[in-house]
C-alpha cells in the first residue's frame, strides 16, 4: 500500500511541480498521465485490499463506512496533496516580502493569476478523488476536506495572503485614493487583487455575494464561474475602504465649503456620488454599494443640512429651479432631510402668497379680477416649481396646498374688511364677471381657460358653500335680466362645480336654469292663448319668468300699488298659469320687474326701460303733468326712501324737474312738486332708467348674506350632528366634534364655538341628551 | 459547429478522430482540454485499449447531439433507454465490465449509467440462472464496484 502511494506520489509530485511552476504549458499527455495516477492509486488499491462481500448484501445503506480501502487510500493522497500546496505557498510568500505598493500589487497579481490557473489544473487531475472519496467525506459532513481547488485556494489564504493582506490592501487604498485625486489608476489590477479576495471566502459557508448561488461544492460540472464569498473581502479591505472614503470625504467637503457658495457644493456632490457609483461598477462588488452610498451621504450631506436650509430659502427666493431640484436629489438620500425642507418651503409660499395679495389690496376690494389674478400667478409659479424641481414629491405638493389654503383663505384682502369670507366672494364675482354680457366678450375657449382656473382656487377654498350663496345670488340676476355671455359657459361651470363637490351643490343652480328654459316655452305659450282666444291685453307685451320658491334667492319685497293695466294683464296671466297648475301660488316679485314704456309726449318717441316702480309713476303723468312728492307716495303707497330712489334716475335725465330743491334725498320735503319735463330730449330712443344700483345696496346684499349664510350654517351643524349620533348612538364630546368638522370639511370650516351652541340647542330641543355621571358623552334620542 | 477535431490515442496505438461535441461529453476530457492551452496538441493519449475506446466513441457519438448535459441524479434511472439497449446488445459481457470501468475513468455520465444499468440486467439473469461460476466472480467484482457507487441496489 505504502509502496503505491510512494511510488504514485513521486510521479504525481514531481508533476505538481512543473504545473506550479509553470515551465512549460501542460501538454495532454502530462495531463492524462497524471490523472491516470491518481485514478489507478484510488481504484487498484482498492480492489486489492477489499473483504468478499456476501452476494446477499442486498441493502448496502449509503454513507455507511464500507470496509473497501478507498476512503482510506484517498486519505492518505489528500494529505500529501495539502502538505504540497502549503509547501508551495510558503515559498511563495517568502519570495514576495520585499515588494511595496503598487510593485506588490503587480506581483501579487502575477502569482495569484498562475496560482489559480495552476489549482484549477490540479482540480482537473484529481477530479476522481474529487468525485468519490473527497464527496462521500463531504457527504458525512466531515469538516475540513474540501475539493482540490477549493483546498488551494484556501492555502493560498491561511499560509499566504493573511501575512500580506495588510500591504497589499494599504496599497489598493492607496491607488483607489489617488483616483479620487483625479489620478488615472490600472483598473484591472486593483480588479483581480479584489477578486482573489472575494474568492478566498468561498470555504467559509455564508454570506454568498450577490446574485449567486449557494456554495454546495460543484463536483462534475463543467467549469463555470467560482462562486464568491464576502467575508475576506470584507473583512480585510471594505471596512479600511469605507473608513478611508469617509475621511477623505469629510476633509474635501469642509475645505472646499471653506472656499465656495453652496450651491457649488452640491455640484461637487453630485459629481462624487456619480464617480463612487461608477467606482464599484468598475472594479467593486456591487455588494459595497449600498454602505458606500450611506457613508457618502453620511459624510457629505448629512453633516451639512444646516446650511443646506440656510441655502433653501434664498434659493427658493431667486427661484433657482436647478439648484433646487440638485439639492432635492441629494437630500433625498438621507432621511429627514426633506421635512425640514417642505416647511421652509411652505413658509416662503405663505409668505409670497400673501405678499402678493397685499399688492393687489387696494384695488382687490373693488376688482375681483386682480385679486383671482394674483392668486394664480403665485399658484403658477410655485405648482411648477415643484412639479419641476421636486419632482411632484408628495410632501412637498402637500406642503403646497397646505400654504395655498392657508393664504388663499386668510390674507390681507380678507382681513381688512369685516366681513370674514371675502374670498369665496371675490371669487364668485370674478367668475360672474366671466359669464356675464360685457362690452368685450373674449372667445369661448379663453372663458374656458379662465373658468379653469377659477376652479384651481376654488379646491383651495375652505367655505365653499359662501361661494355658492354668492354665486347663486350673481346666476339669479344674470338668468332674470338675461345677462349671460353663453350658455355653454354656464352649463360648462355648473358642471365644473357638480365634479368637484357632488350633486347636492350645484341642484340648485341647475334648477334656476331650467326654470329659465320652461318659463321661456310658458310665455310663448301663453302668448299663443292670447291670439287663439282673444283676450284683450289692452297692447301690453307680457313675458314671464316662473321661479321655483326654495330655489332663487329672492325675497318677496313691497313696492307699490300696480297701475291698473299691469294688474289687469298680471291678473290674466295668473288665471292661465293656476288653469294650468292647479294647487301652485303665483307672487309677482315687483322689484325684480321690469318693463318698457312708450312715451308719445315729445316729437320722439322715446321708449323708457324702466322698473315696475318708475312705470308706476311714470303712467302717473298719464293723469296728470305735476304732482307733489306727498300725493303720488300716497296714491302709490310708496315707502319714502324708495320714491326717492326712483325719481333720482329721472331727475338725472332730465325727465322730470323739481319746484324748489335742485336735489333729491330723504329731507326733501313733502310738498316739492314733480312736474314732467316738456323739453326733455335724449340722444337714443331708447333711455334706461333702471340701471341704479347704489353702493349701500351692495353692503347691505353682503350683510344679507352673512345673516343668511349663518343661519344656513346652523341648520347644516346641527343635521351633521344628528346625523352622526344616529349612527353612533352613543359618542364622546371629542370624537363627537372630530366627526363633524370631518363631515362638514367639504363644504366649510365649522367655528368649534357654533358647534358647541348648535349641540345646546339640539339637548333643548332633545335630540340629544348628556349621559348620566359622563359630562363628556351624549347619547343619541329617538 | 465544432470544426475542431480531436485525436484520441489508445493505449495499443490505434487513433480515432472525434469532434469536440464527443469530448464535451467526457468530463474529464472536456475539463482538460479548457486548461491546455496548447492549441496544437489535440493528441489525448489514453491508457484504454482500442476495443473499449471504440464503442465509446460511437456511443459518444450516439449522442453528441443530446440537447441537455446529461446530470446523474439520484435516485438514478430505473431502466434503459431504448438507444442505450440497442448499444448495449452489441456489447459482450466480457468487455462490459471493462467498458464501465472505462466510462467511470473518462467520467461519462450517461455511459456510466447505462452500463450500470445493462449490468444490473444481466445479473438479475444470472440470478436466475445461477451456475455460471466464472461470470459469477466476475459480477461479485463488479457487485462491489456497484455497490460502493450505485445506492439503490
Amino acid at each position: 500500500m505504502s509502496e503505491n502511494l510512494a511510488n504514485t506520489w513521486a510521479e504525481l509530485g514531481k508533476g505538481l511541480e512543473k504545473i506550479y511552476t509553470n515551465v512549460d504549458p501542460v501538454s495532454t499527455k502530462q495531463y492524462m498521465e497524471l490523472y491516470s495516477h491518481v485514478y489507478n492509486f484510488c481504484t487498484k488499491s482498492h480492489l486489492e485490499d477489499v473483504t468478499p462481500l456476501t452476494r446477499n448484501r442486498r441493502n448496502n445503506q449509503p454513507n455507511v463506512a464500507t470496509p473497501s480501502g478507498a476512503e482510506f487510500v484517498g486519505e492518505d493522497l489528500y494529505k500529501k496533496l495539502v502538505t504540497f500546496l502549503e509547501e508551495y505557498v510558503n515559498e511563495l510568500r517568502a519570495a514576495c516580502h520585499s515588494f511595496r505598493g503598487t510593485e506588490l500589487l503587480e506581483h501579487y497579481n502575477r502569482v495569484w493569476e498562475s496560482f489559480r490557473f495552476s489549482s484549477t489544473a490540479v482540480n482537473g487531475i484529481f477530479s476522481y478523488l474529487n468525485r468519490h472519496w473527497i464527496k462521500r467525506e463531504l457527504d458525512e459532513g466531515k469538516t475540513g476536506i474540501y475539493e482540490v481547488y477549493n483546498l488551494a485556494v484556501r492555502c493560498w489564504q491561511e499560509k499566504f495572503f493573511v501575512h500580506v493582506a495588510d500591504a497589499v490592501t494599504n496599497a489598493v487604498l492607496d491607488l483607489i485614493l489617488n483616483e479620487r485625486n483625479g489620478e488615472s489608476i490600472p483598473t484591472s489590477l486593483v480588479s483581480g487583487v479584489l477578486n482573489s479576495y472575494l474568492e478566498m471566502g468561498i470555504n467559509e459557508h455564508d454570506d454568498p455575494p450577490t446574485g449567486q448561488q449557494v456554495l454546495r461544492p460543484t463536483t462534475n460540472a463543467p467549469t463555470e464561474k467560482r462562486p464568491r464569498a464576502l467575508v475576506v473581502f470584507k473583512t480585510y479591505f471594505e471596512r479600511k475602504f469605507l473608513e478611508q472614503t469617509r475621511l477623505y470625504y469629510s476633509a474635501e467637503a469642509q475645505e472646499f465649503l471653506a472656499q465656495n457658495s453652496v450651491i457649488e457644493y452640491l455640484k461637487k456632490v453630485e459629481e462624487r456620488i456619480k464617480e463612487e457609483r461608477d467606482r464599484v461598477d468598475r472594479y467593486l462588488d456591487t455588494s459595497t454599494l449600498e454602505p458606500l452610498m450611506k457613508a457618502c451621504d453620511d459624510v457629505l450631506i448629512a453633516n451639512y443640512l444646516d446650511r443646506f436650509r440656510g441655502e433653501f430659502d434664498s434659493m427658493l427666493e431667486n427661484n433657482q429651479k436647478d439648484d433646487l431640484a440638485r439639492m432635492f436629489t441629494l437630500c433625498e438620500r438621507v432621511d429627514g432631510c426633506l421635512e425640514v425642507l417642505r416647511s421652509i418651503m411652505e413658509n416662503h409660499i405663505e409668505r409670497k402668497g400673501r405678499a402678493a395679495i397685499s399688492n393687489v389690496t387696494t384695488d382687490a376690494n373693488s376688482d375681483p379680477k386682480t385679486y383671482v389674478n394674483a392668486i394664480l400667478s403665485v399658484h403658477q409659479l410655485f405648482s411648477s416649481l415643484v412639479t419641476y424641481a421636486f419632482k411632484n414629491d408628495h410632501g412637498f405638493v402637500q406642503a403646497m396646498d397646505k400654504a395655498f389654503t392657508s393664504f388663499i383663505n386668510r390674507n390681507n384682502a380678507t382681513d381688512n374688511t369685516k366681513a370674514p369670507s371675502r374670498s369665496p366672494e371675490l371669487l364668485a364675482r370674478y367668475a360672474d364677471l366671466l359669464l356675464r354680457k360685457s362690452a368685450k366678450n373674449p372667445p369661448e375657449n379663453e372663458v374656458e381657460e379662465a373658468l379653469n382656473q377659477v376652479m384651481i382656487v376654488f379646491k383651495y377654498i375652505e367655505d365653499k358653500d359662501v361661494f355658492q350663496k354668492y354665486y347663486s345670488k350673481m346666476l339669479a340676476k344674470r338668468l332674470v335680466h338675461e345677462l349671460s355671455a353663453s350658455e355653454d359657459n354656464e352649463s360648462a361651470m355648473l358642471q365644473k362645480l357638480k365634479q368637484m363637490c357632488g350633486f347636492e351643490y350645484t341642484s340648485k343652480l341647475q334648477r334656476m336654469y331650467t326654470d329659465t328654459t320652461v318659463s321661456k316655452e310658458l310665455t310663448q305659450t301663453f302668448k299663443r292663448e292670447v291670439n287663439e282666444k282673444n283676450i284683450d291685453l289692452h297692447h301690453v307685451d307680457l313675458s314671464v319668468m316662473i321661479l321655483a320658491h326654495g330655489v332663487w334667492p329672492f325675497q318677496y319685497m313691497e313696492t307699490c300699488t300696480i297701475p291698473p293695466i299691469l294688474q289687469n294683464v298680471m291678473d290674466k296671466f295668473s288665471a292661465f298659469y293656476v288653469a294650468r297648475h292647479t294647487g301652485r301660488k303665483l307672487t309677482f316679485l315687483q322689484h325684480m320687474s321690469r318693463g318698457e314704456v312708450t312715451c308719445n309726449a315729445y316729437n320722439r318717441k322715446y321708449g323708457f326701460m324702466a322698473s315696475t316702480a318708475q312705470m308706476a309713476v311714470l303712467l302717473k303723468f298719464n293723469d296728470n303733468l305735476s304732482y307733489s312728492l306727498q300725493e303720488i307716495t300716497d296714491s302709490l303707497e310708496f315707502k319714502n326712501d324708495l320714491l326717492c330712489n326712483v325719481l333720482q334716475t329721472m331727475l338725472k335725465v332730465d325727465l322730470i324737474t323739481l319746484s324748489e330743491t335742485k336735489t333729491l334725498d330723504a329731507n326733501t320735503p313733502m310738498d316739492t312738486v314733480v312736474s314732467l319735463n316738456p323739453n326733455f330730449f335724449s340722444k337714443k330712443l331708447k333711455v334706461d332708467l333702471s340701471k341704479a344700483v347704489t353702493r349701500s345696496e351692495v353692503r347691505k346684499e353682503q350683510v344679507d348674506v352673512q345673516k343668511d349664510l349663518e343661519e344656513d350654517r346652523r341648520m347644516v351643524i346641527q343635521a351633521a350632528i344628528v346625523r352622526v349620533m344616529k349612527m353612533r348612538k352613543k359618542l364622546a364630546h371629542s370624537a363627537l366634534m372630530t366627526e363633524v368638522i370631518k363631515q362638514l370639511s367639504v363644504r366649510f370650516k365649522p367655528n368649534v364655538k357654533v358647534i358647541k351652541k348648535c349641540i345646546d340647542t339640539l339637548i333643548e330641543k332633545e335630540y340629544l341628551a348628556r349621559v348620566e355621571g359622563d359630562r363628556d358623552q351624549y347619547e343619541y334620542l329617538s | 459547429m465544432a470544426e475542431t477535431t480531436f485525436i484520441l490515442q489508445s493505449n495499443d496505438d490505434k487513433t480515432f478522430e472525434v469532434n469536440k461535441k464527443v469530448i464535451a461529453q467526457s468530463l474529464v476530457l472536456s475539463e482538460m482540454m479548457e486548461l491546455v492551452t496548447d492549441s496544437e496538441t489535440k493528441t489525448i493519449p489514453l491508457t484504454i485499449s482500442s476495443i473499449l475506446l471504440k464503442p465509446i466513441i460511437d456511443y459518444c457519438n450516439l449522442y453528441q447531439d443530446a440537447s441537455e448535459e446529461y446530470v446523474m441524479k439520484d435516485p438514478p434511472p430505473m431502466s434503459l433507454t431504448e438507444k442505450d439497449s440497442e448499444f448495449m446488445k452489441d456489447i459482450s459481457n466480457d468487455i462490459l465490465e471493462d467498458l464501465t470501468n472505462a466510462a467511470n475513468y473518462l467520467n461519462i455520465p450517461r455511459l456510466i449509467d447505462a452500463c450500470l444499468l445493462h449490468l444490473r440486467d444481466q445479473m438479475r439473469l444470472n440470478k436466475i440462472k445461477n451456475n455460471q461460476k466464472t461470470i459469477n466472480f466476475t459480477y461479485e467484482e463488479q457487485q462491489k464496484l456497484y455497490e460502493k457507487y450505485v445506492t439503490w441496489l
